[in-house]
């Protein structure tokens, strides 16, 4: 019998760290994780990579194209910065700059960019309850920062889909209000969520997870409340998702319907395509979420087993509560504020009949009285409610009230043009627009808006422009552009 | 009157001896699920909070009773949870890595500091409570 080799040279490859191990799981050979000691002293950490003023721009210009802005919470993103300062002085990379920034998002969430800059969503400060936890979450995003990690591009091909595709193919298939209801999703916290958090492999997570716990450990942290970390993230989560419950099980079921092979408009080649498309994308994205929250008491597990082994002594530290508590405690009322715009935008994703707008004005006054007057996220909760009030020009007040260096969020600058063009000012709206495209590289819901009111106007040249432009820049979505042709 | 000053002494020595005592020690428990997180690991019974109190001894998962009276959470040693067992006088103290706690009772009256849920967490009232806000 001839002998084989095969398995001999599977096992010195995979030695020869030819083969990665994508699956998170302890494999023999395949793990990244070390059987005995510590991580950060086995792993060998890429050399820098230099990143241009400009390079770092066109990053940060991404992420505020798909979420509603920076939080200006001052202290609470310094604070932040310190935390995250102090784990960079003890790791394997002391002289990295990476810089903090807090999202405005009341969904759990935090990102990190291969250019050096840590996005923490703002909820991390109802949610969190430690100095120590702070600490996991930044020494995680920024051991993805060292570590070089590339995030899955699944979700940066999917969101052109995700935004647009859908009001098309609703639209095009004769949807009522009802269907419009359930994409008010759009805009809200949860699904700016899914939009920018980038996909991890998990081996990716794993290495972070470990390397988070060593880093916080050189930096002074208890390595337990990594552990409670993943405790009170997911009693947080749970909370959230079931605060837009309703709203969610309203889209999958229209979403169902609209997907049913059965009611496609057989005739409609481009919205059948459309409709295929997106389906396919939108499965995928639930699989990796689902993924990735099925995974979070396992990965509790493997730290937990690796603080044992590796930070017993460690593990009995005091824990930092002093300085976090008593900073969440004097930005209470901001906090607070943020919290009722939230309860506000899941308000309205539910029936009108259910809707008090009286006491949900009440609310929003509150939300946008004092030091957040000015602030994106509880101004875009009151527009919102003024415009399902039908109030359209004070929505758009409540826009031009956020204060901003330059263009305001993405979405906040795309609700003020549609609410423009609804009350006749298409060509203020138009102009606003055009500038606004270029400096967040024309996203596609630019095009979206553009195209068919300059195709109105009689601009004929600009109009196949923009359907060029739109081509060339989003390949995938070719059916999409020549669908603005169609209009 | 020399009577009335030796009751007098006496009550004052009794208050001032009731003022030592630590009562969260000995009242306001709240009957509690425990859950152990990692149950191939032994739970650990310290004494105290702190890192330098002695263990008292450890308990296998299908060992540790599934509910506890729980008194409150230290962070001074690592997140370390007070409780007692029913029909155990003995104060034990356990690892927030190891246990988890969810009160059974539905509500818990605190003051509030941020948010429902940090209020909740700073307190180590576990996962699960209701929690209501004084302020």
């Amino acid at each position: 019998m001839k002998k084989s080799y095969i398995p001999l040279f599977a096992v010195a490859f995979a030695l020869a760290g030819c083969v990665t191990n994508q699956t998170g799981i302890d494999l023999p050979f395949l793990s990244s994780i070390p059987d005995e000691g510590k991580y950060i002293d086995t792993v060998a950490v890429p050399e820098i990579k230099p990143f241009s003023a400009e390079e770092i721009h066109q990053a940060k210009l991404e992420v505020l194209a798909n979420s509603k802005g920076i939080a200006p919470l001052g202290g609470l993103q310094d604070y932040a910065q310190t935390v995250l300062d102090k784990i960079i002085a003890t790791s394997p990379e002391p002289t990295r700059s990476v810089k903090v920034y807090l999202l405005a998002n009341a969904s759990a969430g935090a990102m990190a960019l291969p250019e050096n800059m840590i996005f923490l969503h703002h909820s991390v400060f109802n949610y969190l309850q430690s100095e120590d936890q702070l600490a996991f979450v930044l020494a995680h995003e920024y051991s993805h920062v060292i570590l070089q990690h590339n995030p899955d591009s699944l979700l940066r091909s999917l969101r052109p889909y995700l935004v647009t595709a859908v009001d098309v193919a609703v639209s095009r298939s004769g949807g009522g209000d009802q269907t419009r209801k359930a994409f008010q999703l759009y805009g809200s916290d949860i699904l700016t969520r899914d939009l920018l958090l980038p996909v991890w492999d998990r081996a990716d997570e794993r290495e972070a997870d470990h390397m988070g716990v060593d880093l916080m450990v050189r930096a002074g942290y208890n390595p337990t409340e990594a552990d409670r970390f993943f405790e009170v993230l997911d009693k947080y989560e749970q909370q959230y998702d079931n605060l837009f419950q309703d709203t969610r099980n309203q889209l999958e079921k229209q979403l169902a319907a609209e997907f049913d092979a059965t009611q496609k408009n057989n005739d409609n080649a481009l919205l059948n395509q459309v409709l295929t498309e997106f389906s396919d994308a939108l499965t995928s994205l639930q699989d990796k979420f689902a993924d990735r929250h099925g995974e979070a008491k396992e990965r509790a597990e493997a730290i937990f087993a690796y603080n044992m082994r590796e930070y017993s002594a460690m593990r009995r530290t005091s824990v930092q509560t002093q300085n976090f508590t008593n900073l969440v405690k004097a930005n209470r009322d901001i906090l607070h504020k943020y919290d009722v715009a939230n309860g506000i935008m899941a308000a309205l994703q539910k029936e009108d009949e259910n809707i008090d707008f009286r006491a949900l004005e009440k609310e929003a006054r509150i939300a946008v009285s004092g030091d957040t007057s000015t602030h994106p996220y509880v101004r875009w909760a009151f527009a919102n409610l003024r415009e399902k009030q039908g109030e359209r020009k004070k929505a758009i007040q409540n826009i031009n009230l956020v204060k901003s260096e330059d263009y305001l969020p993405l979405p906040f600058e795309i609700k003020r043009a549609v609410l423009q063009d609804s009350l006749g000012e298409t060509d203020i709206a138009v102009s606003r627009i055009e500038a606004v495209a270029a400096y967040y590289n024309w996203p596609i819901e630019a095009y979206e808006f553009l195209y068919p009111r300059v195709k109105q106007s009689g601009n004929s040249v600009r109009a196949n422009e923009l359907v060029m432009g739109c081509t060339v820049r989003y390949p995938q979505q070719r059916a999409l552009c020549s669908g603005m042709r169609g209009n | 009157m020399q009577r009335f000053f030796i009751y007098f002494v006496i009550l004052l020595a009794v208050l001032i001896f009731d003022v030592g005592r630590n009562h969260s020690y000995a009242a306001d428990f709240v009957v509690s699920k425990a859950e152990i997180k990692h149950p191939k690991y032994k739970v650990e019974l310290y004494a105290g909070p702190g890192a330098q109190d002695p263990v008292l001894g450890a308990r296998n998962s299908d060992q540790f009773p599934k509910v506890v009276q729980y008194f409150g959470t230290s962070t001074v040693a690592g997140r370390m949870h007070h409780i007692r067992f029913e029909g155990d006088p003995n104060d034990y103290w356990v690892a927030g890595d190891q246990v988890l706690i969810e009160a059974e009772n539905s509500k818990v009256e605190i003051t509030c500091d941020a948010s429902q849920a940090t209020a909740t967490g700073n307190l180590g009232r576990g996962a699960g409570t209701e929690v209501v806000c004084k302020n």
